[in-house]
Protein backbone atom coordinates (compact mmCIF):
# COMPACT_ATOMS: atom_id res chain seq x y z
CA UNK A 1 0.00 0.00 0.00
CA UNK A 2 1.30 3.44 -0.94
CA UNK A 3 0.31 6.51 1.08
CA UNK A 4 -0.15 9.70 -0.92
CA UNK A 5 0.66 12.40 1.64
CA UNK A 6 -0.61 15.90 0.89
CA UNK A 7 -0.99 19.10 2.89
CA UNK A 8 -3.92 21.46 3.23
CA UNK A 9 -3.23 24.74 1.46
CA UNK A 10 -3.06 26.73 4.71
CA UNK A 11 -0.71 24.23 6.33
CA UNK A 12 1.46 24.36 3.23
CA UNK A 13 1.49 28.18 3.40
CA UNK A 14 2.85 28.01 6.95
CA UNK A 15 5.46 25.40 6.08
CA UNK A 16 6.68 26.88 2.82
CA UNK A 17 5.92 30.60 2.96
CA UNK A 18 5.56 32.02 6.46
CA UNK A 19 7.91 29.51 8.11
CA UNK A 20 5.53 29.19 11.08
CA UNK A 21 6.19 25.44 11.22
CA UNK A 22 9.68 23.98 10.85
CA UNK A 23 10.44 21.95 7.72
CA UNK A 24 11.80 19.24 10.04
CA UNK A 25 8.18 18.65 11.11
CA UNK A 26 7.27 18.00 7.47
CA UNK A 27 10.05 15.42 7.30
CA UNK A 28 8.87 13.74 10.52
CA UNK A 29 5.31 13.55 9.21
CA UNK A 30 6.60 12.01 5.97
CA UNK A 31 8.63 9.41 7.83
CA UNK A 32 5.59 8.35 9.87
CA UNK A 33 2.90 8.45 7.17
CA UNK A 34 2.20 4.70 7.05
CA UNK A 35 1.92 4.49 10.84
CA UNK A 36 -0.32 7.57 10.86
CA UNK A 37 -2.59 6.18 8.14
CA UNK A 38 -2.90 2.83 9.91
CA UNK A 39 -4.07 4.58 13.10
CA UNK A 40 -6.84 6.64 11.49
CA UNK A 41 -10.40 5.89 12.62
CA UNK A 42 -13.76 6.64 10.96
CA UNK A 43 -14.77 10.26 11.45
CA UNK A 44 -18.11 10.38 13.30
CA UNK A 45 -19.37 13.44 11.42
CA UNK A 46 -18.21 12.49 7.94
CA UNK A 47 -18.97 8.96 6.87
CA UNK A 48 -16.42 8.87 4.03
CA UNK A 49 -13.53 10.20 6.06
CA UNK A 50 -10.96 8.61 8.31
CA UNK A 51 -9.34 10.94 10.81
CA UNK A 52 -6.75 11.02 13.56
CA UNK A 53 -3.93 12.96 15.12
CA UNK A 54 -0.34 12.48 16.18
CA UNK A 55 1.94 14.42 18.52
CA UNK A 56 5.41 15.44 17.36
CA UNK A 57 8.32 17.09 19.10
CA UNK A 58 10.65 18.83 16.67
CA UNK A 59 13.49 21.24 17.42
CA UNK A 60 12.26 21.54 21.01
CA UNK A 61 8.71 22.51 19.90
CA UNK A 62 5.60 20.39 20.44
CA UNK A 63 2.93 19.96 17.78
CA UNK A 64 -0.31 18.05 17.43
CA UNK A 65 -1.03 17.30 13.79
CA UNK A 66 -4.53 16.43 12.56
CA UNK A 67 -4.89 14.08 9.61
CA UNK A 68 -7.74 12.87 7.41
CA UNK A 69 -8.16 10.44 4.57
CA UNK A 70 -11.02 10.76 2.11
CA UNK A 71 -11.93 7.14 1.33
CA UNK A 72 -13.71 8.29 -1.82
CA UNK A 73 -10.32 9.30 -3.18
CA UNK A 74 -8.76 5.86 -2.63
CA UNK A 75 -7.11 4.45 -5.72
CA UNK A 76 -7.82 0.78 -5.18
CA UNK A 77 -6.39 -0.31 -8.53
CA UNK A 78 -2.99 1.23 -7.78
CA UNK A 79 -3.33 0.53 -4.04
CA UNK A 80 -2.86 4.21 -3.16
CA UNK A 81 -4.44 5.72 -0.06
CA UNK A 82 -4.64 9.51 0.39
CA UNK A 83 -3.49 11.13 3.62
CA UNK A 84 -4.03 14.86 4.17
CA UNK A 85 -2.45 17.01 6.85
CA UNK A 86 -5.48 19.09 7.83
CA UNK A 87 -4.34 21.25 10.70
CA UNK A 88 -1.45 21.79 13.10
CA UNK A 89 -1.61 22.97 16.71
CA UNK A 90 1.56 24.11 18.43
CA UNK A 91 1.74 23.74 22.20
CA UNK A 92 3.75 26.19 24.24
CA UNK B 1 9.42 24.59 -27.07
CA UNK B 2 10.18 28.03 -28.63
CA UNK B 3 13.43 29.77 -27.80
CA UNK B 4 13.35 33.29 -26.38
CA UNK B 5 14.94 35.68 -28.87
CA UNK B 6 18.52 36.54 -27.93
CA UNK B 7 18.77 34.03 -25.07
CA UNK B 8 19.04 30.32 -24.39
CA UNK B 9 15.74 30.38 -22.48
CA UNK B 10 12.71 28.46 -23.68
CA UNK B 11 9.17 29.81 -23.64
CA UNK B 12 6.61 27.75 -21.76
CA UNK B 13 3.17 27.50 -23.39
CA UNK B 14 0.77 30.01 -21.87
CA UNK B 15 -1.88 28.92 -19.41
CA UNK B 16 -4.73 30.90 -17.94
CA UNK B 17 -2.87 31.63 -14.71
CA UNK B 18 0.72 31.91 -15.83
CA UNK B 19 0.98 34.32 -18.69
CA UNK B 20 4.71 34.75 -19.17
CA UNK B 21 6.72 31.68 -18.25
CA UNK B 22 10.16 30.79 -19.47
CA UNK B 23 12.49 27.97 -18.59
CA UNK B 24 16.21 28.11 -18.07
CA UNK B 25 19.02 25.96 -16.76
CA UNK B 26 21.19 27.33 -13.96
CA UNK B 27 24.10 27.65 -16.42
CA UNK B 28 22.08 29.71 -18.93
CA UNK B 29 20.57 31.88 -16.21
CA UNK B 30 24.00 32.64 -14.73
CA UNK B 31 25.10 33.93 -18.12
CA UNK B 32 21.88 35.86 -18.85
CA UNK B 33 20.97 37.06 -15.37
CA UNK B 34 21.33 40.82 -15.88
CA UNK B 35 19.43 40.95 -19.21
CA UNK B 36 16.76 38.74 -17.63
CA UNK B 37 16.33 41.14 -14.71
CA UNK B 38 16.06 44.02 -17.19
CA UNK B 39 13.40 42.11 -19.13
CA UNK B 40 11.51 41.56 -15.87
CA UNK B 41 11.56 45.28 -15.14
CA UNK B 42 9.89 45.85 -18.50
CA UNK B 43 7.47 42.97 -18.02
CA UNK B 44 6.90 42.21 -14.31
CA UNK B 45 4.62 39.25 -15.08
CA UNK B 46 7.57 37.34 -16.57
CA UNK B 47 8.74 34.40 -14.48
CA UNK B 48 11.66 32.10 -15.17
CA UNK B 49 11.52 28.49 -14.05
CA UNK B 50 15.04 27.37 -13.17
CA UNK B 51 15.93 23.73 -13.70
CA UNK B 52 18.94 21.81 -12.48
CA UNK B 53 19.55 18.38 -13.98
CA UNK B 54 16.10 18.68 -15.57
CA UNK B 55 14.27 19.19 -12.26
CA UNK B 56 12.46 22.40 -11.37
CA UNK B 57 14.39 23.93 -8.45
CA UNK B 58 13.56 27.64 -8.27
CA UNK B 59 11.54 30.45 -9.83
CA UNK B 60 12.89 33.90 -10.60
CA UNK B 61 10.25 36.62 -10.49
CA UNK B 62 10.09 40.39 -10.45
CA UNK B 63 9.98 42.24 -7.14
CA UNK B 64 6.49 43.51 -8.10
CA UNK B 65 5.23 39.97 -8.61
CA UNK B 66 6.78 38.89 -5.32
CA UNK B 67 4.96 41.79 -3.60
CA UNK B 68 1.67 40.57 -5.06
CA UNK B 69 2.36 37.05 -3.74
CA UNK B 70 3.16 38.49 -0.31
CA UNK B 71 -0.07 40.52 -0.27
CA UNK B 72 -2.11 37.48 -1.31
CA UNK B 73 -0.60 35.19 1.30
CA UNK B 74 -0.80 37.85 4.02
CA UNK B 75 -4.46 38.38 3.18
CA UNK B 76 -5.18 34.63 3.40
CA UNK B 77 -3.21 34.19 6.62
CA UNK B 78 -4.87 37.18 8.32
CA UNK B 79 -8.33 35.96 7.38
CA UNK B 80 -7.70 32.41 8.57
CA UNK B 81 -5.87 33.41 11.75
CA UNK B 82 -9.07 35.23 12.75
CA UNK B 83 -11.08 32.00 12.42
CA UNK B 84 -11.71 29.61 15.30
CA UNK B 85 -9.76 26.33 15.37
CA UNK B 86 -12.97 24.43 14.59
CA UNK B 87 -13.73 26.64 11.59
CA UNK B 88 -10.19 26.16 10.26
CA UNK B 89 -10.51 22.38 10.52
CA UNK B 90 -13.96 22.43 8.93
CA UNK B 91 -12.71 24.49 6.00
CA UNK B 92 -9.75 22.10 5.56
CA UNK B 93 -12.20 19.16 5.42
CA UNK B 94 -14.23 21.09 2.85
CA UNK B 95 -11.17 21.71 0.67
CA UNK B 96 -10.36 18.00 0.83
CA UNK B 97 -13.90 17.07 -0.25
CA UNK B 98 -13.77 19.62 -3.06
CA UNK B 99 -10.85 17.71 -4.58
CA UNK B 100 -12.97 14.62 -5.18
CA UNK B 101 -13.17 13.50 -8.80
CA UNK B 102 -16.36 14.81 -10.47
CA UNK B 103 -17.98 11.36 -10.47
CA UNK B 104 -17.57 11.15 -6.70
CA UNK B 105 -19.02 14.57 -5.99
CA UNK B 106 -22.63 15.00 -5.04
CA UNK B 107 -24.38 16.51 -8.01
CA UNK B 108 -27.49 18.57 -8.17
CA UNK B 109 -30.21 18.33 -10.75
CA UNK B 110 -33.00 20.70 -11.64
CA UNK B 111 -36.47 19.33 -11.14
CA UNK B 112 -39.72 20.95 -12.18
CA UNK B 113 -40.15 22.25 -8.64
CA UNK B 114 -36.71 23.87 -8.57
CA UNK B 115 -33.29 22.62 -7.47
CA UNK B 116 -33.38 19.16 -5.98
CA UNK B 117 -30.22 17.51 -4.73
CA UNK B 118 -29.57 14.09 -6.19
CA UNK B 119 -27.75 12.56 -3.28
CA UNK B 120 -29.22 9.08 -2.91
CA UNK B 121 -25.94 7.46 -2.03
CA UNK B 122 -25.10 10.23 0.37
CA UNK B 123 -28.55 10.09 1.93
CA UNK B 124 -28.23 6.34 2.43
CA UNK B 125 -24.88 6.89 4.11
CA UNK B 126 -26.34 9.66 6.27
CA UNK B 127 -29.20 7.38 7.33
CA UNK B 128 -26.73 4.62 8.16
CA UNK B 129 -24.54 7.05 10.08
CA UNK B 130 -27.51 8.40 12.03
CA UNK B 131 -28.64 4.85 12.85
CA UNK B 132 -25.14 4.06 14.08
CA UNK B 133 -25.07 7.28 16.09
CA UNK B 134 -28.43 6.35 17.61
CA UNK B 135 -27.08 2.95 18.64
CA UNK B 136 -24.01 4.56 20.21
CA UNK B 137 -26.20 7.05 22.12
CA UNK B 138 -28.40 4.20 23.34
CA UNK B 139 -25.34 2.26 24.54
CA UNK B 140 -24.05 5.39 26.30
CA UNK B 141 -27.42 5.83 28.05
CA UNK B 142 -27.28 2.19 29.14
CA UNK B 143 -23.76 2.72 30.44
CA UNK B 144 -24.84 5.87 32.34
CA UNK B 145 -27.72 3.92 33.91
CA UNK B 146 -25.41 1.06 34.85
CA UNK B 147 -22.91 3.48 36.41
CA UNK B 148 -25.63 5.25 38.42
CA UNK B 149 -26.70 1.91 39.92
Amino acid sequence: MHIDLTYDLLVEVHFLYTGRYPIALMHEIGKNKVKIYNNLVPDLRRSDMLAGSMDFEVEGRKFTVLFASDTRQNDSAADIRPLRVLHIDEHS
Amino acid sequence: MDRVKGSAFRKVPKSALEEELEESSVTDLRRDLLPTIERMQKNPSLRVLIRKHGELRAVLMSAQTYDVFKKLVTNIVQRTDAMSREAKIESAFQRLQDERPPAERETTAVSTTGFRPVVRQSLRRNVEARALLGEIEEKLRELDTALEI
